[in-house]
């Protein structure tokens, strides 16, 4: 796989950062009165690490990937990457940390379907840059290749579920991000479709170093993962594993 | 950041809805700028008409009556002068020429007027074609009337009808006269209602009508100096004073017990007072609809972007800064409101434009439309709003945590 170390220098990507979570807790309002969706004692993730968060649907998988990536402050606890708390950082710190540090893929791609695939890729370089330079243009074509992605120009809305998740990987890795975090990025592909991904996450951790946490229902994905932190009402159910 | 890609996938999305509202917009701009752009153009219009008419005197009355009368060629119930004034005014000395009006003739539609040979002169800068009129016979046609160099016609008794410009001339209660005129010159075009006139000799009308013509009996010659004893009234005189001095000691002079002197300028001030009026009662019309379009468009706006909550919390989190959101929604609206305006712009052009055309169809009155600073002024005014008006919405999204869009609620 061709990923250039200069532009992880140029981006400001170094090697993936270490994960702390500590006495983390997040409430949430429902009809009034407030619940506690996710309550975690301790959660430690090595720089490569592959997670894999499992549960029933409600468990607060997806909560926790939006707390990891800064987007749900918790009531109570810390949430620190490579020792930093992001919850004690400013909201327009904590936005360029989640923009160089994280890499998000959603259940249902997130695509704009207006767009072509590669300008799709592009969305995340047009948040800090004016323009988009031929390097970066390159790095997303070369990205759709690795993905079997056909170099169409029409609408991504068009593409086919899977091919959709991969331009929604390829974006997602646009910058190399030290941590990806994807929220069941196999439940809505066919078994080709999700056996890219899989391999692309899987491979992502082990070759690359970078830290992966997928809340995933599926066990090819959760094998490929080398350990598991299975919720049950926000809560671990069980310490975290490693994966067979 | 630059939020183009993202503005421009929004606006792809909605383009029916933008469409509507991109319409809204020009339309709204545009009532503005056809208001603002044809008062304009009427005001200098109507001014330039009156350019060649430096002093007017009538017998006591309206001067509104006698000026729409004697320039605009709308006839109206105007009073004739004393034999007596009129003689003394057309022998006024301190001018170039004393010119008296006389109407009330028509062929086809155009207004028979009979004047002398010096006002025509001074009206139209000289003819373009023909000669002056040198008998009562012989006619001059303004440049818009419709008949050739040569052409005899028996003028019909009455005035041209205001409301239809066709021939009219077979109407019951109109009677041709048994004269014949001949048309031998044509005058150069003047941008007033005198393109659509036919201008004869003043004598030439006062025989018509069974008048002493202005000279001794048996004498064929036609113009000034006129007989006093054989002059009869005239509804208007228009005099050309030699200087600016003198305008004004012939005003104070002519300001007498038993007739009136006036600059047109003067009788025009009122009109364009209450033009004035109109088109601010107008332009506030407009800037009323430009605002409800403007709510309407933000209401219809914050709608579509709630449809879009999820994709803004997306971006989020592939770690789009909240000011970038700001920047998309900000974007696309200002996109929206700036090509309006200059949509609008052209299309109040447009339309004050065609109202030119047909009101200067109407009235002869050539209208020079102009989209000067006041129209400029007036859409970049309405862009303004429309663009502060759009941080509500870009506001809106700006603070709309992602959690909940993201979590479907
Ligand atoms: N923004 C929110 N406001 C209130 N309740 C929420 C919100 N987001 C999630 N929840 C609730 O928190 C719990 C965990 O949700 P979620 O993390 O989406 O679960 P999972 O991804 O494991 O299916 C659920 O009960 C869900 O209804
Ligand atoms: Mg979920």
């Amino acid at each position: 796989m061709d990923r250039g170390s200069k532009f992880h220098a140029r981006v400001g990507c170094g090697a993936a950062p270490e994960l702390r979570v500590e006495n983390l807790s997040v409430r949430f309002a429902d009809r009034g009165k407030s619940f506690t969706a996710l309550d975690i004692h301790a959660l430690e993730a090595a720089p490569g690490a592959r997670l894999a968060l499992t549960g029933p649907s409600g468990c607060g998988k997806s909560t926790l990937l939006y707390v990891l990536a800064g987007l749900i402050r918790p009531a109570n606890g810390a949430v620190r990457w490579g020792g930093e708390d992001i919850f004690a950082m400013g909201e327009s710190a904590r936005d360029a940390w989640r923009r160089r540090n994280v890499g998000f893929v959603f259940q249902d791609f997130e695509l704009l379907p207006e767009l072509p695939a590669l300008e799709n890729v592009l969305v995340p370089a047009t948040f800090a840059r004016f323009s988009i330079g031929a390097e970066l243009r390159a790095r997303a074509r070369s990205l759709l290749d690795q993905f079997g992605v056909p170099a169409r120009a029409g609408p991504a809305g068009f593409l086919s579920r899977g091919e959709r998740q991969r331009v929604a990987l390829a974006r997602a890795l646009l910058f190399d991000p030290p941590v990806l975090l994807a929220d069941e990025p196999t439940a809505s592909l066919d078994a080709a479709s999700g056996a890219i991904v899989i391999d692309a996450l899987a491979r992502r951790a082990r070759e690359d170093g970078r830290t992966v946490i997928a809340a995933t229902h599926d066990f090819a994905l959760i094998e490929r993962m080398g350990s598991r932190l299975a919720l049950e009402h926000g809560r671990a159910a069980a310490p975290a594993e490693a994966a067979p | 950041m630059n939020p183009w890609l993202v503005a421009r996938a929004g606006m792809a999305a909605h383009r029916g809805a933008y469409s509507v509202f991109l319409l809204l917009i020009a339309v709204a701009a545009a009532i503005g700028v056809a208001v603002s752009a044809q008062e304009a153009a009427l005001r200098r219009g109507s001014a330039r008409a009156a350019d060649r008419f430096d002093l007017i005197v009538a017998a006591p009355g309206s001067q509104t009556d006698v000026t729409l009368a004697a320039i605009y060629l709308r006839p109206g119930a105007v009073p004739l002068m004393s034999p007596a004034d009129t003689a003394r005014a057309l022998a006024e000395p301190r001018v170039k020429f004393a010119a008296p009006l006389g109407y009330g003739d028509s062929h086809q539609g155009s207004p028979i007027i009979g004047s002398i040979a010096a006002f025509v002169e001074h009206l139209s800068g000289g003819l373009q074609s023909g000669r002056m009129f040198a008998a009562e016979t012989e006619a001059v046609a303004g440049a818009a009337v419709n008949a050739a160099l040569g052409a005899s016609f028996h003028p019909a008794h009455g005035a041209a009808d205001d409301d239809d410009d066709d021939d009219d001339a077979g109407n019951a209660g109109h009677h041709e006269h048994s004269v014949t005129l001949t048309i031998t010159g044509r005058m150069k075009p003047t941008g007033t209602p005198w393109d659509n006139a036919i201008v004869i000799p003043i004598e030439s009308v006062w025989r018509a009508h069974q008048l002493p013509t202005g000279h001794a009996d048996g004498e064929t010659r036609i113009g000034p100096p006129f007989a006093p004893e054989k002059v009869p009234g005239v509804p208007a005189i228009v005099m050309a004073p030699r200087s600016v001095s003198d305008a004004y000691g012939l005003r104070g002079q002519w300001r007498a017990s038993s007739t009136m002197a006036f600059f047109p300028a003067e009788a025009l001030t009122p009109i364009y007072s209450l033009m004035g009026g109109v088109r601010d009662a107008m332009t506030l019309f407009a800037l009323a609809a430009q605002a409800l379009v403007v709510t309407a468009i933000l209401a219809g706006v914050i709608a579509i972007l709630n449809l879009h909550r999820r994709q803004f919390a997306v971006l989020r989190a592939l770690g789009a800064p909240r000011l970038y959101i700001f920047a998309c929604v900000f974007t696309q609206i200002a996109i929206l409101v700036i090509a309006g305006a200059l949509a609008g712009l052209a299309l109040g052009a447009g339309a004050a434009f065609v109202l030119s055309k047909i009101f200067a169809m109407r009235t002869g009155i050539a209208l020079r439309l102009e989209i000067g600073e006041g129209e400029l002024a007036l859409v970049a005014g309405f862009a303004l709003f429309g663009l502060l008006a759009s941080i509500v919405p870009a506001m809106l999204a700006y603070r709309r945590p992602p959690v909940e869009a993201l979590a479907g609620r």
